[in-house]
This record gives structure tokens, sequence and C-alpha cells, in this order.
């Protein structure tokens, strides 16, 4: 039998939102995470797709997000369709500096209920946080 | 700055369970759709001595089920393993390839596959599919090859769901099932009140008044008692030796030296098990003294008085052929000394009478007289 390494597994991919501030300060450390947005650009030559939110939010500063696809491998998409991907993000910011690994076709989900299905499980692990923390007796 | 605990080890006020109980925790035999990040942080049960058990709470797991995206694929040739990321952690599976048997081939018609033969290609077929990418769901066996945790899987497959139904469903059901199974430590008392191990031969409450019931009948069967006063009780060794058996609700009051045990202890004990004899139909209350209670298939007067109603009613054109229960319990209540007369204890009176001979039971809770 064989595993993979330690040094090979690749690091977890967080589930975020497109309007969240990726590069923000709470995920600076963050080197994989997983989005979902609907397709509303795409250019075949520089390999590259803008991805939108799929909720309007208002007053949201982050609506969009620019991926590299070269790393996949067939490539289809169509415009207009819901997509999750789980990208690489590279710091500092840079032109399609989110590089995708995975690519899969959403369409059909009920984002209102998949939302929910996240919010429950940030809560979730916010509240055993909080029951966990245990203050320093140093 | 708050330091926080692994929310996987063992917390205090959880009691590790001793390995020949595991078998009662359900989630021992069932496959624990915890998150990666937490099938990750197990660790190995303290109280066991099989490997691959582990502990989360003070539930011992050794089989898991897990939904995520495949990130890493890798082929060999008796199995695949796969690095599957469910939002929470990465995790490695081994996948194995199904077996071909031989054996199962048949003789079929020259150049036609048989259907066996069609199914192990499309199983097949289906295995090679998995990419990186694609949504699985993975249930198998938690194991530790090079100090790293796995998941040997026994079952395995792509999800296919064009709603992606199952995916958002499966979030959502699997945070309902921590904070209502998971997150909840196992309790060690069992329903029998006797404690494991340290604490053996204390009982609870519930338990000692079952025993002081059984003796009080035992006793008063023995000696030929009638009628008895709660207090009268008290005065007799036996069940008094039964009243003093430690109980964990009164325990702590002997942290002082006492030997005795309390007062309270041997009031309630006697208290619940006349409780369990009236509920039982063994015994009943008297209307004129009210602390008097009698025991059912003893009293003389019950007895003869349901017999004379019974031969008086069996008279009547109506109740030739036998007189209802119900007939005859609300006549004998009519009686005052037997108001308080229970169903329960009306049915044991007419057992007992059966079984001494003197009335016989028909169809439809019927009952006759032996004349």
């Amino acid at each position: 039998m064989s595993s993979f390494s330690s040094t090979n597994i690749p690091p977890v991919a967080e589930i975020c939102h497109i309007h969240e501030d990726i590069f923000s300060q709470e995920r600076k450390h963050t080197k994989r995470i997983r989005i979902i947005g609907r397709l509303q650009e795409k250019d075949i030559n520089r390999h590259t797709v803008v991805l939108t939110s799929p909720v309007t939010q208002p007053n949201v500063k982050h609506s969009s997000v620019k991926v590299c696809v070269k790393l996949i491998y067939p490539f289809e998409a169509r415009l207009g369709s819901l997509y999750e991907t789980i990208v690489e993000v590279l710091q500092p910011e840079e032109d399609g500096n989110l590089h995708a690994h995975t690519w899969r076709c959403m369409d059909g989900l009920d984002i209102i209920m998949y939302y929910k299905g996240i919010q429950m499980r940030r809560e979730y692990f916010s509240q055993r946080n909080i029951n966990q923390a245990v203050p320093d007796t140093g | 700055m708050c330091a926080v605990k692994d929310p996987t080890s063992l917390e205090s006020g959880c009691t590790i369970i001793p390995e020949n109980r595991w078998k009662k925790d359900p989630l021992f035999s069932c496959c624990c759709n915890l998150f990666i990040k937490d099938i990750l942080d197990l660790r190995p049960y303290p109280s066991g001595s099989q490997e691959c058990v582990f502990v989360y709470k003070n539930h011992p797991i050794r089989w898991v089920t897990t939904m995520g995206i495949i990130v890493k694929a890798e082929e060999k040739a008796k199995f695949h393993i796969y690095a599957v990321d469910d939002g929470t952690g990465v995790i490695s599976c081994v996948c194995w390839k199904p077996k071909e048997d031989f054996n199962l081939r048949s003789n079929g018609e020259d150049g036609a596959q048989s259907l066996i033969e069609r199914m192990e290609n499309w199983h097949l077929e289906q295995l090679s599919c998995l990419e990186i990418g694609d949504l699985v769901n993975i249930r198998g066996k938690l194991i530790i090859y090079r100090e790293m945790k796995q998941i040997s899987a026994f079952s395995y497959g792509k999800v296919v769901d064009p709603s992606h139904t199952l995916e958002v469903r499966g979030m959502q059901d699997q945070v309902l099932r921590y904070t209502s199974v998971y997150d909840n430590p196992l309790k060690s008392t069992e329903h029998s009140g006797i404690k494991d191990q340290g604490t053996e031969g204390i009982k609870s409450m519930e338990g000692i008044s079952q025993e002081v019931a059984e003796k009080i009948l035992l006793v008063s069967t023995r000696e030929k008692y009638q009628n008895f006063h709660l207090y009268e009780l008290e005065t007799v060794p036996d069940i008094y030796k039964v009243c003093c058996q430690p109980c964990e609700e009164f325990i702590n009051g002997k942290e002082n030296g006492e030997k005795s045990p309390p007062s309270e202890q041997i009031a309630l004990a006697l208290k619940n098990g006349v409780k369990h004899l009236l509920e039982k139909g063994h015994i009943f209350k008297s209307k004129r003294d009210r602390g008097l209670l009698h025991l059912t298939t003893a009293n003389k007067d019950l007895r003869d008085v349901t017999c004379r109603i019974l031969r008086a009613e069996c008279r009547k054109q109506e109740y030739i052929n036998g007189c209802q229960f119900q007939h005859l319990y609300n006549n004998i209540k009519t009686r005052t000394d037997f108001q308080y007369l229970t169903h329960s204890a009306m049915r044991n009176l007419l057992n007992s009478l059966e079984e001494q001979g003197l009335v016989i039971s028909c169809n439809n809770y019927q009952f006759l007289p032996v004349r």
C-alpha cells in the first residue's frame, strides 16, 4: 500500500465567496480557496476567465475575479453558467494571479441553499472556537 | 491571549468508555460523517487495545464517510489513491480496484458478453472515470499508514447529481449531526443503575426501589401477611437491608464519614417500592384506614365478595356465558372496602382465583364461577 507523503498532499481549499476580500489580512496564509461564480467573460488566447458573484450584493467592492485556466484540460465553459473552481492564490496581487486547479459546472445548484450550508458551517466552527477557547495561565 | 483546545480530544467531564462497552455506542458501528479537519486531528482511544479506533469527545470512531472534491489522483496496480478535499481538510483515500473473478464468468453464447462481464466492465469504466475535480463520496475504515491518517475505502463513487441537492443537503446535515450526536459525549452509567469499574455495587434509587418491591412481596407471601402499614416495613430486617444498599443519589452524604444511610434514602426506597406494587396490582389501599395496604391475592374478604358477585351475576340471562371483567370490577368497587381497587389488582385477583380453581376465564375476557 502507499499514500501521499505530507509534502505532496495539496493544502486545503477554504470555501470563500467572490464578494469577500480574498486578499485580506485574515486570509494572508491561505494558499488555496474554493469559489463559485458565473462565467461572464472568457479569453481563450490568454487562458483567462472572469467569474462574477452569483448573488448580487449591495455596496460590495469585489464582485468578480479573474482566473487563469491554463491548467484545466479539457476546458469547456459556457457563458452565463455557474462554475465551481479551486484556485491557488499567489501574493502579491497581479493580473490573473488566481490559477484554477479544478473546474466543475454547477448549473442547477440552488445557490441560496448552498450559501446557507456554508453559513451554517461557519457559524458552527466559530461557536466551537468560542466554547473551547481557554485562557492562558501564564 | 487564549489558546484553543483540540475539539477531538477527551474533554474533562467525559468519561473514558472501556473497550467492552464500545458496542453500546452507535457511532462505533456506523460510518461517521466527520469533517476531514476533525478526522486528521483524531487520536487513538486511550482505553483501547485496537489500533485503528480513535476518539472524538469520548466516542470510539473506526469508520468514516466523507464527501469532497478530488484534488490529487494516483493510480497503482491494485488501487487508486485520491486526495479528497471537503473544504476543511485534505485526506488521502485508498480505493481498491475490484478483483477479477474468473469463476463468475459464465460460458454464455458465442460472441455475447455475459451480464456479469458487462457489469464488471461498466464498474471498471466508472472507476477510471474518477478525475481531479470530481465530487466523490467515500466510506471506509480510518487507518494510520506511515504516521499519516488515510481512509481505506470499502465503498466509493462519483456523486452524480444534476441539481447538486446531495452536496448542499450533506453540508447542512453534517452540521446538524455534529450538534445533535457527535458533540454529545456518551454517558457511561447504564440503565440498570450500576456504575462500571471503580464504583461497583452502587445502584440508582430506581434499582433499589424495584428490589424493595420484590422483597416486600416475598416476605408477605412467606409470612402470610394480609395487610401492612408503610412504617411497619422498616422493622422487617430483610426489607431494611435492601433499603440500606449504597445509592448513587445519596452517596455524597456519606463523605462526612457516616456509615449508615440517611433516613431519607430508606423512606424514599420504601415509598417507591410500595408505589411499584400498587401500579402492578399486588396491593391496594384501604378506604377505611388510609395508611393500610392490603395484599390483593391474600385478602379473604375480597376473594369471597368476588366469588359471590360472580355467582349472582352469572345466574342472570345476559351473563349466562360469563360475566365481563368491567362489569365485575364496577360491582366490586361499589363495596366501601374496595373503592380503591385498581384494574391491575382485579386482574391479579382473577388470575389467582383461576389458579385455585374457583373461576374459569372464557372468551372476550369473561369469567364463570366454578360451582
